[in-house]
């Protein structure tokens, strides 16, 4: 177990933000956090970093219990902080100096880290220029750097790709599966939940201060993953219609005016559910295949926790 | 160690970038060549404004005169550019969140606040050394008559070094204790402007560091014995508050 937290708790004031928090990530995993805005996340994040504190419960990463080991942690851990911030008067090389000089690297070796880095970032070209003047996103790709600069063994990502375009999207995630290899570990948080689906391992979410689902993304697919048939019916669709349809199959059915959702499990195909129209035997104008995916899950999980 | 070097390195260049040794350096420096000159311009303006009148009272127009003058407006003036020049040095920091990545990198706390205080330490001290010998050379071309020897004004200047270095350490501390620099400089001021009025009792005088002010003054060998163990409390005072200030740098929260 690479990260876990229990029952953690954290208190601003009178409001609780972590209410006892529980969770596991695995060596090499990568961990996508999930929440609303102002649930927690980058308080968790910072609590992890062991830039705050905490009021209650146990943090172990690596085995080193946070309490006990809060600075020797400090080198094992690479942070990307949900904004990051830097000397604004100085270039990304310089910053990059900077906190190779901090982690007592030698010059020769700051040189080739400096120049490894801004390339996987693409910074190369304003690596000499003032951070100052750099884009929200060039701060992004800049912050996600220094992150990795001490070669960490646990990376804690806030938001690593809420500021930057398509492209710089595409390649954080592409460093992100590049540090699977590497058998790094990966904690993040993000809104983006279809980048979760595309490189996470393992998804929690946040709600009231508690981990309210905790699952391997495969196999939360399988549990609430499914087909969705959209159906356009010619006329508003009444109940009878609805008591008609008995299939086991069938997960759930959504009806709205002349349109109609039917959940239905991931073996079935077009065929059964033209033989299913059909037995109903009224017009219909459209029938379209969409998939569930991890946005609806998210939104029926917290609903459920309402 | 290696914090603390990076952290010169990040100060130095801070300092040079954001024009902050610069702006100590005018308001130090500024008034070594102007107070000089206008105790020379002064009886000419004030005789045309009010012819007759006796004019030796109002100033002590020597080298002299034109020196302690200037220490005068040291402390007037250039503690307010110090001071406002430096209150954000880490409640800016603390503020704009530049330190979360530091933190979490591993960087050593205490060398953070060490590196900050030596590197305008040495700065004001040495801008304050400059000032003294521009106000020297100059207010004795003015002044040619009776001229002190230098040995004094370099004495009084490292006095002076001392009670600005501790002036420093007062910012600093007050710098890590607010997030809003304003409140730091203001408090800071407040320290600074009102310890002539502590001075004026007589007992506790002495264990002000603004008693090394009035030494500085004095210009001649007549110092008090005092003077050596004042220095030496101004400096355990200093360490004093660099303490505070590394215990509360440990004990922050950053978010
Ligand atoms: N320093 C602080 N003092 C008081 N309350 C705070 C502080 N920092 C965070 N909070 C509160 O804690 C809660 C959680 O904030 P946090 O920033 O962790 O949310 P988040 O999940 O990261 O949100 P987002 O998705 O918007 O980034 C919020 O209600 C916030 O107001
Ligand atoms: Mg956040």
């Amino acid at each position: 177990m690479m990260i876990r937290a229990e029952n953690l708790t954290k208190r601003y004031g009178n409001n609780k933000v972590l209410n006892g928090v529980n969770f596991n990530v695995e060596k090499g995993e990568i961990y996508g956090f999930l929440g609303h805005n102002g649930v927690g996340k980058t308080t968790t994040m910072n609590i992890l970093a062991g830039i705050i504190g905490y009021n209650d419960g146990d943090i172990t990463l690596n085995s080193l219990d946070m309490k006990n080991n809060r600075s020797n942690l400090k080198g094992m851990i690479g942070y990307l902080p949900e904004e990051p911030k830097f000397y604004p008067y100085m270039t990304s090389n310089e910053y990059l100096t900077f906190i190779g000089e901090v982690l007592g690297f030698n010059k020769n070796k700051i040189k080739v880290r400096n120049k490894e880095l801004l390339e996987l970032v693409k910074l190369e070209k304003s690596s000499n220029r003032k951070i100052g003047g750099y884009s929200r996103g060039m701060k992004q790709r800049l912050g996600i750097a220094v992150s990795m600069y001490n070669n960490p063994e646990i990376l804690l990502l806030d938001e690593p790709s809420s500021a930057l375009d398509p492209t710089g999207r595409k390649d954080v995630i592409n460093i992100i599966k590049n540090l699977k290899n590497l058998g790094i570990t990966v904690f993040l948080s993000t809104h983006i939940l279809s980048d979760i689906e595309r490189i996470c391992d393992k998804v929690g979410i946040l709600y009231n201060g508690k981990i309210i689902l905790e699952e391997k993304l495969d196999m939360l697919k399988q549990r609430y993953l499914h087909s969705i048939y959209d159906i356009e019916f010619e006329n508003n669709i009444n109940q009878e219609t609805i008591d008609e349809i008995k299939e086991d199959w069938i997960k759930d059915i959504e009806v709205k005016d002349n349109i109609m959702n039917l959940h239905v499990d991931e073996n079935i195909d077009s065929r059964d559910i033209i033989a299913l129209l059909s037995e109903l035997n009224i017009p219909i104008l459209s029938l379209n295949l969409r998939r569930s995916n991890l946005e609806d899950i998210f939104i029926k999980v917290v609903n459920e926790n309402e | 160690m290696n914090s603390f070097t990076a952290y010169i390195k990040k100060e130095y260049m801070e300092g040079i970038r954001n024009f902050k040794f610069l702006i100590i350096a005018l308001g130090i420096i500024l008034f070594a060549l102007l107070d000089p000159l206008m105790l020379k311009l002064l009886p000419h303006i004030l005789e045309n404004q009010a012819p007759g009148m006796d004019l030796s009272q109002l100033a002590n127009y020597t080298q002299e005169g034109a020196i302690q003058n200037y220490m005068q407006n040291l402390f007037q003036i250039s503690n307010l550019v110090i001071v406002l020049t430096l209150m954000g040095l880490l409640s800016e920091e603390i503020k704009n969140k530049t330190l979360i990545i530091p933190y979490s990198n591993k960087v050593n706390i205490n060398g953070i606040v060490l590196a900050k205080y030596i590197v305008y330490a040495g700065a004001i001290f040495i801008i304050i050394l400059i000032g003294f010998l521009i106000n020297y050379y100059y207010s004795k071309l003015l002044f040619p008559e009776e001229i002190i020897n230098i040995g004094r004004v370099l004495k009084s200047s490292s006095i002076f070094g001392v009670y600005f270095l501790f002036n420093l350490s007062l910012v600093l501390l007050m710098s890590s204790l607010f997030r809003k620099s304003i409140a730091a400089g203001i408090l800071s001021l407040s320290i600074i402007y009102l310890s002539p009025a502590i001075g004026m009792i007589e007992k506790i005088s002495k264990f002000s560091p603004y008693y090394l002010v009035n030494q500085a003054n004095i210009l001649s060998d007549n110092y008090d014995s005092f003077l050596n163990k004042s220095i030496l409390l101004t400096f355990i005072y200093i360490f004093i508050f660099i303490g505070i200030t590394i215990y509360r740098m440990n004990k922050i929260e950053l978010d």
